[in-house]
């Protein structure tokens, strides 16, 4: 038989299968325009604390018997803590809550106008002590394990420095940028000759949603209109979709920033890196992240686009832990935590390091 | 026999391409110093031209005796304070009642904090 004809049938079925994926594509096309998405956020959980800005979950037990300490999640200030609970089996949450973990969630509402004057004291002195004393008080344990993603991993480290005789067991951060002076082109765009953040936010009050989402746009400038004709291209696939939809939402929700908070991080940490140089005060104490001494983990994304791995990088050895490891896994900025690279890979390793830690 | 080229696949690997190498170009000019000045003035530029319209249709909306929408946010927001009130005090009325009653808490029982790690495989 020629090669040719034995080409042919291949041929032939790949046509076949283009025809009905794009038959398929103008039926869930359809149904993709005039249907709303799933609701993200469906693991059970109660709302134990809320104050303005600060929400604290606890995500109800789904085994009979837990690790002793609790996990309490310090999510970034920029957007909603669903990512971490995205769909039922793609949820973060309900991963660790089936593996024995005792889940509390931080999560961040857009900050109103009166609360315009948080500053970084607020996060690190009120917010997170105060849900910590809930957790206390909840689980009837002393002891918490603190896992923060990107800027709530930032606020845990300032809390645990400030707190080394704390309550903190665990401290596990994910792309937490140390080093403000290798965070790439927004060190170009917040060049401070040219940068004005008073008058943003003497402008504005809170730093608006809609600026904070285009920074994050213009790192990978075409990327969103791409991902439209990825859309266009695999909407016959309704893992694709659901997935996509789940991300796209979470990516459309990035939250105002409390505008004094905004300022503080602007001026203390990206232009004078201060957490890296250890200048940085809290109400006047000094934050020096080798005060930290607890078991530590950090775990950077090899492809993240927001924060690269070199901003990240010096951040283990200044811990002043004995027991401290960095893990540099494949996946970006968002697919770390969340999706199928994240199922494969960020949670049975967080899982590996807290279980023989939690007990 | 190698498989024959799709056509889609071949458009499929270059508009990752296109993507990727787009990404790069758009991000070394706007590394540029002085792009990066332009996107900042224009951002302050953008910033007093939207507080100065605002404060225009502020003063309209007083002069028409209209509430704004800043108004109907604070509003907003003092409804979500009374409502949250309304749930603490909800929750207490009803706890206070079941314990009258003699009845049980209503929360679940909790989970035993005993959980062991599973111990490590061991290596052949």
């Amino acid at each position: 038989m020629s090669a040719a004809a034995a080409e042919a049938p291949d041929a032939l079925e790949r046509m076949r299968r283009e025809i009905e994926r794009a038959r398929e594509r103008n039926i869930k096309g359809w149904n993709y325009l005039i249907s709303p998405g799933a609701r993200p956020g469906v693991t059970p959980k109660d709302v134990v604390l809320s104050r303005g800005t600060l929400s604290l979950y606890h995500y109800r037990p789904q085994v009979s018997e837990v690790y002793r300490t609790p996990i309490l999640f310090v999510m970034a200030t920029t957007n909603r803590a669903y990512i971490f609970d995205l769909a039922k089996g793609q949820s973060f949450v309900e991963f660790l809550l089936q593996r024995g973990f005792d889940v509390y969630v931080i999560d961040w509402n857009p900050p109103r106008e009166d609360e315009r004057r948080l500053r970084l004291e607020d996060y690190v002195l009120d917010f997170i002590p105060s849900c910590i004393a809930e957790v206390q008080a909840r689980s009837g344990e002393e002891q918490v394990s603190l896992v923060g993603y990107c800027m709530g991993g930032v606020l845990s480290l300032m809390y645990s420095a400030l707190h080394a005789d704390g309550p903190v067991r665990n401290l596990a951060c994910f792309t937490t940028p140390f080093d403000w002076s290798k965070f790439g082109l927004f060190n170009r765009w917040a060049d401070p000759r040219h940068f004005d953040v008073d008058g943003i936010v003497d402008t504005f009050g809170n730093m608006p949603a809609d600026l904070i989402a285009a920074s994050f746009d213009m790192l990978r400038p075409v990327t969103k209109a791409v991902g439209q004709v990825q859309l266009w291209d695999n909407m016959w696939n309704d893992e694709f979709v659901k997935s996509y939809r789940a991300f796209d939402r979470w990516g459309a929700e990035t939250l105002p920033l409390a505008g004094e908070y905004f300022r503080q991080t602007t001026k203390e940490l990206m232009f004078a890196n201060k957490l890296y140089t250890g200048e940085l005060e809290i109400d006047g104490r000094q934050v020096d992240v080798a005060n930290i001494k607890v078991p530590f983990l950090h775990v950077a994304a090899e492809h993240d686009h927001i924060v690269r791995t070199e901003a990240s990088r010096e951040l283990t050895p200044r811990v002043g832990s004995e027991d401290k490891q960095e893990i540099v896994l494949k996946g970006g900025h968002v697919s770390l935590v969340a999706g199928p690279n994240a199922v494969r890979r960020l949670w049975p390793q967080l899982d590996a390091w807290l279980a023989p830690r939690s007990a | 026999m190698t498989r024959p080229a799709d056509f889609l696949d071949l458009w499929r690997d270059a508009l990752q391409k296109w993507e990727r190498q787009t990404n790069e170009v758009l991000n070394d000019v706007s590394a540029d110093e002085g792009v990066s000045r332009v996107m900042n003035q224009s951002l302050a530029a953008m910033s007093r031209l939207q507080a100065q319209q605002g404060e225009a249709i502020e003063r309209l909306l007083v002069r028409a005796n209209l509430p704004s929408r800043a108004d109907f946010r604070v509003l907003g927001e003092r409804l979500d304070g009374i409502e949250s009130q309304l749930a603490d005090l909800r929750s207490l009325l009803l706890g206070q009642a079941a314990a009258a009653r003699g009845e049980p808490a209503s929360e679940a029982p909790k989970p035993a904090r005993t959980r062991k790690p599973p111990k490590p495989e061991a290596k052949p």
